[in-house]
C-alpha cells in the first residue's frame, strides 16, 4: 500500500499548472498498464450558459470577456459523489487507476480547473473511464462555476442529475 | 448564488415532528425571501446525499440547497 493508492479524488484550493496530469500519471500507472488517458478542463474567456435566475446578470456582461472562474463546492457531498463515480467506473469499465482533481476558489483565464487521468491496460478502457469520470462529475458534483467579469460576476450552470448516467456504453 | 442571495452559508431551522425536506425549503424562503424565485432550478440532499423535495427529516439532518451547477444534468452527451 502506496501513500497514493487510487483512486485519487480531491478538491484542491492550491493552483496546479498542466503538468498535474504527468504528475498523476506517475503515481497512478503500473506496469502492466499500457494505456494513460488525460484530460484537462481549462478556464476560458467565452461565456456560459447562465443558471436559471442569472439571465438578466448574463445580459449585463453580454459580449465582454471573462477575467476568471471561481469554483465554490460542498466538499463532503463532492467528495462522495466522486467515490461513487470512481466505484461505477470500477463496475463498468473494470479501471481502478483513476484520478479527478477539481480546484476551489479563483482561477485565472488559461488555467486548468480540473484534472481527470485514467490508466489501464487497454487504451479503451482507459478513455471510457476518463470520458465517464469527467461527464459524471460535472453533471452531479455540487461545485458551483461564476464568471467573473471587471464588475460583476454570472453563476453558470443548469440542476445537476441526482443519479448515474443510465445510458449503456456500448462496447 | 443561492449563499449570496440569502447573505449567509448555513441556517439552524426547527420544523414540526413529520417535516420534509420541502418544509426545510419554505422555512428556508421565510428567512430570506430572495431565494424564492430560485425553487424550481434548486436540488436537495439530506445529509450529503441527492434527496426528493419530499423525503421526511429527523432531528440533525442536515438539508442542502443545491443551486445549478457548473455541468448539470444536460452535460452528459446525447451520442458517442
Amino acid at each position: 500500500v502506496t501513500a497514493s493508492e487510487p483512486p485519487i479524488l480531491e478538491l484542491r484550493a492550491a493552483p496546479f499548472t498542466k503538468s498535474i496530469l504527468a504528475e498523476l500519471a506517475d503515481r497512478l500507472a503500473v506496469p502492466a498498464d499500457g494505456a494513460v488517458v488525460g484530460f484537462l478542463g481549462v478556464t476560458r474567456s467565452s461565456a456560459g450558459t447562465p443558471a436559471p435566475g442569472q439571465e438578466a446578470a448574463a445580459a449585463e456582461h453580454a459580449g465582454r470577456s471573462v477575467s476568471a472562474l471561481e469554483y465554490e463546492a460542498h466538499p463532503v457531498m463532492t467528495l462522495r459523489i466522486l467515490e461513487t463515480i470512481a466505484s461505477e467506473i470500477r463496475g463498468r469499465f473494470g479501471v481502478e487507476r483513476l484520478a479527478i482533481v477539481h480546484r476551489i476558489g479563483e482561477v485565472p483565464l488559461g488555467e486548468p480547473s480540473v484534472a481527470v487521468v485514467a490508466c489501464a491496460p487497454h487504451r479503451d478502457a482507459a478513455f471510457d473511464a476518463a470520458r465517464y469520470a469527467i461527464d459524471e462529475t460535472k453533471a452531479r458534483a455540487p461545485i458551483w462555476k461564476a464568471e467573473h467579469f471587471a464588475d460583476g460576476k454570472v453563476w453558470i450552470g443548469e440542476p445537476p442529475r441526482d443519479a448515474p448516467t443510465t445510458e449503456t456504453t456500448p462496447r | 448564488m443561492q449563499r449570496e442571495l440569502a447573505g449567509t452559508r448555513e441556517e439552524i431551522l426547527e420544523l414540526p415532528a413529520g417535516a420534509t425536506i420541502e418544509h426545510a425549503w419554505n422555512g428556508l424562503v421565510a428567512k430570506h425571501p430572495r431565494l424564492a424565485p430560485g425553487r424550481p432550478s434548486v436540488r436537495f440532499a439530506r445529509n450529503a446525499v441527492y434527496a426528493p423535495a419530499t423525503t421526511p427529516l429527523e432531528d440533525g439532518d442536515e438539508v442542502a440547497m443545491i443551486p445549478p451547477v457548473s455541468g448539470g444534468a444536460s452535460e452528459a452527451r446525447a451520442v458517442r
